[in-house]
């Protein structure tokens, strides 16, 4: 008998260890209760990963019942006031709505691969935050959830400006909301222009012109470039747009293509755009450690002033007040070739609705609430999609004000063509291999990537 | 004449061999089954995907693919640079946490003052997170704001910071310095435990035979560590040549592929490329290289075992 015991209490313990390192499985009952989601909360802070999970529900011990529970994944800056604020946002959301939210935090590049992973796993959760880079691959897995009708019907979005809209949408179809929407601008710490005698340079010759005399007078880079990382690609399409080169051009009959080597003319824009890097750097305007800087490194020098102008974003905002340097910032249009014009690369960061979700009418609200001018006004002042949130700094209205000269990335999987302008800006300042090869390379290479994720134009 | 013992049971007698069989098998099907879920199952799938054609976003890209994931992978002109780079990462890494591991392990052998203190001291690197000790590494190694550039150039051992990361040709000695600061605790630790093993009645022989400090290590401390010495560079080369984390942390493989490895081009495969079957591919040649490589371990580990035990 006690061996029978034996046996059937192991038997009984396999479904238990299975249960115990299987995923979370959502909450598919429109009546389960807060209580029950507690559990899934409590699972999925075991998770080894560096996420981190909080259920900002209204749970009181099971006394209110809920709709069902949208797991959400966001990239806030954990102890920022975007958290809080969002944190108590998505309380007021659980009241209104009778959804409970089970939020989970992690970083853009966690998040990515985490979705990837999901996808192929089919478990997927309800929303997510994400960059406009990942729409184009979301897509393709069949992923994302239409949210045209929620759109057309969404308050807000005429608040919205064209080139964010632009951002949300893919094959005529509406993939998201905007719960944040930066440009880039040129910074300058005026004061160590002044110092050294130099103005604000308005184009990349005047940028070149200036060469070493910043560093000769104060020490500091006139100039800064990123040379690698997930920033690089963002700073290389912005250059490509001053001289109307597209990375990829939609083509009549559909699908996308790399013309460069298709034109001449094509090429020699897209090499002025290689050149230009290679003269900032032959200059001497550039620290020549930045060819291998991602925007870890160039952020933090053009914060502590050890470069005096750099192209980046509004986001240096949250460390005006413990970074003294910062005070001489001002914000201007990108430095442009001669013969080219300004541009700036809009980073409209789309709230995507899972197309398989079980909530999904509840993470289609989610994700309308988080784009409302409520939620953005508490959470996203300085970085909001909506042209009625805004405050007077300059890190809103003067970067603002660059939106209308926007560009935004191709529709297309990008994995591997963003890589591959890591790679053609790595030959020029690396490797030192001419503007124009590094501009041929990389239209070849755009087009095998648009081939092997199937957006090549036939 | 031996009889099999009956065991009753509520039907019929079972025999007690079969009894224990049926516990024996009871007990181990949690370990099969998770072994099956969680090893059997990932690995079964990866080598069906090396002979298909498999894209994450691509649905065109489907079907039989036979040897061509192979042939795709060795074709790629970043697998030469990455295999050699996976060699020298793997090689330099171990021979360094060896050397370091046992001067260290000696030296805190020996009964000095504040023993416990230096002990504990040693153990720190490798009580830190991977992720913790590469970004810490990376940002004191910054040739603009690292404090390591700055005293180098302080005491005037450099004229000018160099760009350890972002130099092609500093960038591996330093990832594998920065792994070996990380990783010789753990050889540390286990020579430490081999050395206190050692009879101290072998040294004195040893010394009344005249045999110098020099022998006494060669002839006694040495034989005595060839066990765990065996296992730990075994297990730490397939450990490095497998590991992902530390190099992407500190480089991402970077400058312009100076570091990538093996298991960094799987990830540029199946996260960047989102191609499956090629990541795949190139798992299952890691997975014989290193099946290989716990095959002379277990040869080597069988003839040093015979020659123990004589």
């Amino acid at each position: 008998m006690k061996k029978h015991l034996t046996l059937v209490a192991a038997l009984a313990a396999v479904p238990l260890l299975l249960a115990g390192c299987g995923s979370d499985s959502k909450d598919t009952d429109s009546t389960a209760s807060a209580g029950s989601d507690t559990a899934t909360t409590a699972d999925a802070g075991t998770d080894t990963d560096a996420g981190t999970d909080t259920d900002a529900g209204t749970d009181d011990g099971g006394s209110t019942e809920s709709k069902g529970t949208i797991e959400l994944w966001t990239c806030w800056t954990e102890g920022a006031d975007t958290e809080a604020a969002s944190l108590e946002q998505i309380r007021l959301f659980e009241e209104a709505t009778g959804y409970t939210v089970n939020q989970q935090n992690f970083t853009y590049d966690m998040l990515h691969e985490k979705i990837i992973a999901s996808a192929a796993g089919g478990n997927l959760p309800d929303a997510i935050w994400g960059l406009p880079e990942y729409v184009g691959e979301f897509y393709k897995l069949g992923i994302l959830a239409d949210l045209t009708a929620a759109w057309d019907t969404w308050e807000d979005k005429d608040k919205v400006s064209d080139a964010v809209k632009e951002a949300m949408v893919i094959d005529g179809k509406v993939i998201g909301f905007p719960y944040e929407a930066t440009a880039r601008a040129y910074l300058v710490h005026d004061d160590i222009l002044a110092e050294a005698g130099v103005a604000v340079p308005e184009t990349w010759e005047d940028v070149i012109a200036i060469g070493t005399k910043v560093e000769d007078a104060t020490g500091s880079s006139a100039f800064g470039v990123t040379g690698t990382g997930v920033r690089e690609p963002q700073e290389l399409l912005v250059y490509l747009a001053e001289v109307d080169a597209e990375l990829a051009t939609a083509q009549p009959g559909g699908g996308y293509r790399n013309i460069w080597n298709d034109d001449p003319a094509e090429l020699a824009k897209a090499t002025k755009a290689f050149q230009f890097y290679i003269d900032v750097m032959a200059s001497g305007a550039a620290n020549p450690n930045s060819a291998t800087y991602g925007w870890e490194e160039t952020d933090e020098n053009f914060v502590t002033g050890l470069t005096a102008t750099f192209v980046t974003g509004n986001w240096l905002s949250e460390r005006e007040s413990t970074v003294p340097e910062m005070a001489d910032i001002s914000v201007h249009p990108v430095p442009y070739p001669e013969g080219g014009h300004t541009a700036t690369y809009i980073e409209a960061k789309p709230l995507m609705v899972m197309a398989d979700s079980d909530v999904l009418e509840g993470a289609t609200l989610l994700s309308q609430a988080f784009a409302s001018e409520a939620w953005q006004s508490a959470a996203f002042p300085t970085r909001s999609a909506l042209s009625t949130v805004s405050t007077d700094s300059k890190w809103v209205k003067d970067f603002a004000a660059l939106l209308e000269y926007g560009v935004v990335y191709p529709p297309v999987a990008l994995g591997e063509i963003t890589q591959a302008q890591i790679d053609a800006v790595a030959l020029v300042l690396q490797e030192g291999q001419s503007a124009e090869e590094a501009a041929a390379w990389l239209g070849n290479a755009i087009n095998d990537a648009l081939a092997n994720s199937g957006d090549l134009a036939q | 004449m031996a009889t099999k013992a009956k065991v009753r049971t509520g039907r019929r007698p079972v025999s007690r061999d079969r009894a224990d069989s049926r516990f024996a098998a009871a007990a181990l099907a949690p370990a099969w089954i998770f072994l099956a879920v969680l090893i059997g199952y990932p690995l079964v799938q990866v080598l069906i995907d090396t002979f298909n054609h498999v894209n994450l976003i691509n649905p065109a890209v489907s079907g039989f693919a036979g040897l061509d994931n192979f042939r795709e992978v060795v074709a790629d002109p970043h697998f030469g640079g990455a295999v050699r780079n996976t060699v020298v990462w793997t090689a330099g890494s171990v021979v360094g946490e060896y050397a370091i591991g046992l001067v260290a392990a000696l030296l805190l052998n020996r009964k000095v003052r504040g023993q416990a203190a230096f002990r504990v001291m040693t153990f720190i690197p490798w009580l830190v997170p991977i992720i913790v000790a590469g970004m810490t590494w990376a940002w004191m190694l910054n040739p603009d704001f690292g404090i390591v550039n700055y005293l180098l150039t302080k005491f005037g051992v450099i004229d000018q910071p160099i760009n350890f990361l972002g130099n092609k040709h500093w960038a591996m000695p330093t990832v594998i310095f920065v792994n070996v600061w990380r990783s010789f605790p753990y050889y540390t630790i286990s020579f430490l435990a081999a050395l206190q093993a050692i009879p101290g009645d072998l040294y004195e022989a040893a010394q009344i035979d005249g045999a110098s400090p020099w022998r006494r290590f060669i002839s006694v401390t040495m034989p005595h560590l060839r066990s765990v010495s065996l296992i730990i560079v075994f297990i730490h080369i397939i450990w490095t040549a497998v590991n992902f984390d530390f190099i992407w942390v500190m480089t991402e493989g970077g400058p312009n592929y100076a570091t990538i490895t093996l298991p960094i081009l799987i990830y540029r495969y199946s996260m960047k490329e989102f191609n499956v079957g090629q990541a795949s591919a190139l798992s299952t040649m890691m997975l014989i290289g290193t099946s290989l490589i716990f095959v002379v371990y277990y040869r080597y580990r069988r003839k040093l075992s015979e020659e123990i035990v004589g």
